[in-house]
């Protein structure tokens, strides 16, 4: 529905590069070393990561998230986002198709998907409003293995964000 | 009456009518047709009733779920049991309550129908309410593990950092198995000549496991 | 055993090879006919192949039972069971199509059988080697499932085989075309009848399509045996979905014809507007393979406008000509038996309709099926942004098991029970057991695909995948809230599976036991009336209400499930730019 790209808010649009998949795993590496971590302890306790905590949730250093497909893991979750602010979502893949799935926790019925392929960055704007643990499968087949493929994503309360990451 | 409301009732009185002929209709193949189609239209609107009600919470829905699901079950027993021993009643019954029961069957029906619904909508929505949540706990998976690769002319060494969790590690290369790995950091070598061909590289496939031997996570490298 | 095989294709022709089938009156040429039951039976053979992997694949997305897993080759079973299902069961079944909506209708013999036996030579050889192919998968190889997406490692002899195959049916489907040339040479200013035009026109879509796909699988083979350096994963994507989604309109437009056929031959149905109904097969040919980007929705790269263009605007095109057909359908069948004196009030004209006849039954819950459950959701899939809740979940799996294993296998089982009764000449060696085949299988089909649709979309459960409900392997999640429905899922697709069963068993049993059909049985096929009955008034002055009152339900029923789709999406979260 070409109206629904100007005034409706869900829409598959975005800016998309071609990149070279080893190009795009150089960004999502330099974005994770840039990136701050906590950890889901941290998030559901509303309270700072302690030292001893094993970190594994990345903190996005700015408004660009990362996330590569391979198989059979998604490179860059588990991340943790702020509810109510936009992100731009860097969706690519190093290897072969994927299908990028998400869903609420609470709500599965609130679903979307997306494809990714191998030779292409596609930049999906998001802003998440409700705060919950965001699980995402893959659902484009690649490969013996595809059903092990999920990661997740945590929206946190905007209140409670900066707490949790530490800040 | 102006001719636009005659028209109107006229319609209205025509459709009365179909719809009546349709709903004592009581020919095997209507008998089919009608509860067929109410089958069909019972789980339509109980499941687009869950889902509605599932992202916005609103009472009123589960009187059309409850609608709905009891329809699934009534709408046969109506057309397939009840209108059949009315038209038979209708013929044959001798005695009051045969007589009395044909006549009203209809109101009886969906009066009782009716009354089933507004008590399942108004006391026990839960019997029909579908979870949208999942009805294990969650909370994240507590494994952890990352593999770290590096590439050499002879081939590729590699290990898993930030270990937790995690038995042992299988590393494959196609159908065969090279490497069984028990002890943390997980340190393997493969030689080129070890590795599975493909149009896309040379490939090698590491595997986190549980004690129990479960796939923690399964992944495939290429060089 | 040779002897009874053989037996199967002889009938009583006379000198010329011609004879006159005692049902529908047409010349029927002995070239035409022996093609006709080849090409069939192959489609038959592709259908318990694909049958017996619908069993496995059903018993393992019912994760109760997972029957093969992850890492035991169900994805070979998923492969095996989409292209013998939906390529090799359709295409051979197509090919006999055209040489009935061709040769047969038309009263000719068959031209040039050589390309008959040449293309069924290639497609036998090509569907044997996709086979051989998928089965012996092994290593580091990905099963091609049946999109064989680049860049995976799929076999080169897959690609090659699937090249085989299309060339195998581009050259089968020659002798129709040059039927019809014969044919308009002879009489250029003559109508072609309504079933052979409609034949034409599948076989332009069918041209289109398979061109595609021979583009399509070239680039990939050339790619995987290392003639070319690299691969664009999208263009292979918008190259494969010409022949991914063409076949479908093939499919479309072939089960359309048979429609059409049946209707009248065993329902008395008549056309109500040449013009209209082929009005509408031309509107195909302009608009569905363009919407064949209905794919592509969700893919990076893409334009809005592109994007839009393609799956909307194009695509209403095509919708509308399917509308023209859901209403001419119904309409030739009320307009036929009202003129008949068959019918009476509202509905009488269907109530009153063949239902003991397993043909009947077959295409009228094959039009029913399809258009209620498979049209809908094709439509709403179809819409740019609904598309990001319906793409890759069991929600697709749904919508194209309404479409083709429940509308379009329908109809061609009906039209096999048909071929059976006329061209093989055979009676059922259970009317019952034959009779329970369109009321089981659409019981049971319906109600598991209209459960796939709802764990698709209220859910999210993924396709393509072989376990996610019970458990997602490393992670606690799951999507165990869909288990219950699940319980519906299984054996209901199990049930139709064993239906499916039955139709084999009847098909067959009848071929190999059946008694021989007399006129009595010939009678029984048709109408009240006979196939062309005597006066009755002009099919303009009769009354269509019934089709209109079905109609009106049916749009009724297609606006509320759109706008609870678009009601859903609005609930999401921003997304895009």
């Amino acid at each position: 529905m070409s109206g629904f790209t100007r005034f409706g808010d869900q829409n598959p649009v975005g800016e998309t590069y071609e990149v070279d998949p080893a190009g795009f795993e150089a960004s999502l590496d330099a974005y994770r070393d840039e990136a701050g971590r906590t950890s889901a302890d941290a998030i559901n306790e509303g309270r700072p990561p302690e030292e001893d905590e094993r970190q594994r949730i990345i903190v996005p250093p700015g408004d660009s998230v990362y996330v590569m497909g391979r198989q059979f893991t998604w490179g860059g979750l588990p991340v943790a986002l702020e509810a109510g602010r936009e992100y731009d979502i860097h969706l690519g893949a190093r290897d072969v198709q994927h299908g990028f799935s998400i869903r609420p926790e609470q709500s599965l019925s609130q679903q979307i998907n997306l494809q990714i392929f191998p030779d292409t960055e596609w930049v999906v704007p998001m802003t998440f409003e409700d705060p919950d643990e965001y699980h995402v499968i893959c659902n484009e087949f690649c490969g013996a293995g595809h059903a092990t493929m999920s990661g997740s994503l945590f929206v946190v309360d905007a209140d409670e964000y900066d707490t949790v990451v530490g800040n | 009456m102006s001719p636009i409301v005659k028209t109107v009732r006229g319609y209205a009185r025509r459709g009365w009518r179909d719809l009546l002929s349709v709903y004592y209709a009581n020919t095997p193949i209507w008998r089919w047709l009608k509860s067929g189609a109410l089958v069909f239209l019972g789980f339509g609107l109980w499941a687009a009733g869950a889902v509605v009600h599932s992202v916005t919470g609103w009472q009123p829905l589960l009187y059309v779920m409850a609608y709905g699901f009891l329809l699934v079950f009534w709408g046969p027993l109506t057309h397939m049991v009840v209108v059949p021993l009315t038209i038979r009643l209708r013929r044959t019954g001798k005695g009051r309550l045969a007589r009395l029961f044909s006549r009203n069957s209809g109101k009886i029906n969906l009066t009782i129908f009716f009354a089933c619904v507004i008590a399942l909508a108004t006391l026990f929505p839960g019997v029909m309410l579908l979870e949208f949540s999942p009805t294990l706990p969650g909370g994240g998976a507590d494994w952890s593990g990352d593999l770290v690769c590096e590439e050499s002319d002879d081939g590729v060494a590699c290990e898993v950092v930030d270990v937790g969790g995690i038995d042992h590690v299988v590393v494959t290369a196609g159908d065969e198995t090279r490497r069984t790995l028990e002890e943390e950091p997980f340190a393997f070598e493969l030689e080129r000549g070890e590795l599975y061909e493909t149009r896309t590289g040379l490939r090698f496939e590491v595997e986190f496991r549980d004690s129990d031997g479960n796939t923690l996570r399964r992944l495939v490298e290429r060089i | 055993m040779l002897a009874t095989l053989s037996g199967l294709f002889e009938n009583d022709y006379d000198d010329e090879g011609f004879r006159t089938c005692s049902v529908t009156g047409l010349e029927i040429h002995r070239s035409a006919e022996v093609h006709v039951k080849l090409f069939g039976l192959t489609a038959v053979i592709a259908l318990i192949v694909g049958g017996v992997f619908a069993l496995t694949v059903a018993l393992t997305r019912w994760e109760v039972i997972g029957l093969v897993g992850e890492f035991d080759g169900y994805y070979r079973h998923l492969s095996m069971h989409a292209w013998n299902i939906l390529i090799f069961w359709m295409v051979f079944m197509e090919i006999a199509i055209l040489y009935v909506g061709g040769s047969m209708v038309l009263g000719r013999r068959l031209p040039f059988t050589s390309l008959a036996k040449v293309g069924y030579v290639l497609m036998l050889a090509g569907a044997l080697g996709i086979n051989y192919f998928i089965w012996t998968l092994s290593g580091g190889s990905d099963a091609p499932l049946l999109t064989a997406y680049v860049p995976l490692d799929v076999p080169p002899g897959f690609y090659a085989s699937s090249i085989v195959f299309l060339l195998g049916a581009t050259v089968a489907a020659l002798p129709f075309l040059l039927t019809l040339w014969y044919e308009k040479r002879g009489n250029w200013s003559a109508t072609l009848p309504l079933v052979t035009f409609g034949a034409f026109a599948t076989f332009i879509i069918a041209v289109q399509a398979i061109l595609g796909g021979l583009v399509a699988f070239s680039y990939a083979l050339v790619w995987q045996v290392g003639l070319i350096d690299s691969i664009n994963t999208g263009i292979y994507r918008q190259l494969y979905w010409i022949i991914g989604h063409g076949s479908q309109q093939i499919n479309l437009l072939a089960m359309i014809t048979v429609w059409y056929f049946l209707t009248h031959v065993v329902g008395g149905a008549v056309v109500v507007s040449e013009k209209i109904s082929r009005s509408a097969f031309i509107l195909y040919l302009f608009f569905i393979n363009l919407g064949a980007a209905h794919h592509l929705m969700v893919d990076p790269g893409l334009s809005v406008e592109w994007r839009i263009f393609n799956t909307s605007y194009a695509f209403y095109g095509a919708a509308l000509a399917s509308m023209i057909h859901a209403f001419a359908i119904p309409a030739g069948l009320e307009a036929g038996r009202r003129q008949r004196g068959l019918g009476g009030g509202l509905f009488g004209w269907l109530t009153s309709a063949p239902w003991r006849n397993p043909i009947f039954a077959s295409t009228i819950f094959s039009i029913i099926m399809f258009g209620f459950l498979g049209g809908i959701s094709g439509v709403l899939m179809g819409q740019l942004q609904l598309n990001m809740t319906w793409h890759n979940t069991y929600a697709t799996v749904g919508h194209f098991h309404a479409t083709v294993a429940l509308g379009t296998t329908l109809a061609f089982m009906g039209l096999v029970f048909f071929v059976i009764k006329t061209m093989f000449q055979r009676n059922f060696i259970s009317d019952r057991l034959a009779l329970l085949v369109p009321y089981g299988y659409s019981a049971a089909m319906g109600i598991a695909v209209l459960v796939m649709m709802y764990v698709g979309i209220l859910f999210g459960v993924p396709r393509r995948t072989s376990e996610v409900v019970s458990n997602i392997p490393g992670s606690d999640f799951s999507l165990s809230a869909a288990e219950p429905l699940f319980w519906l899922i299984g054996p209901m697709t199990v049930l139709a599976v064993l239906v499916g069963v039955v139709f084999v068993l009847v098909a067959v049993g009848s071929l190999l036991l059946g008694s021989r059909t007399d006129s009595d049985d010939d009678r029984e096929l048709l109408p009240d009336g006979g196939l062309r009955p005597d006066g009755g008034e002009s099919v303009h002055a009769v009354e269509m209400r019934g089709t209109f009152t079905l109609c009106l339900i049916f749009m009724a029923t297609f606006v509320a499930m759109y706008v609870l789709n678009w009601f859903l999406l609005t609930q999401l979260w921003e997304i895009g730019a």
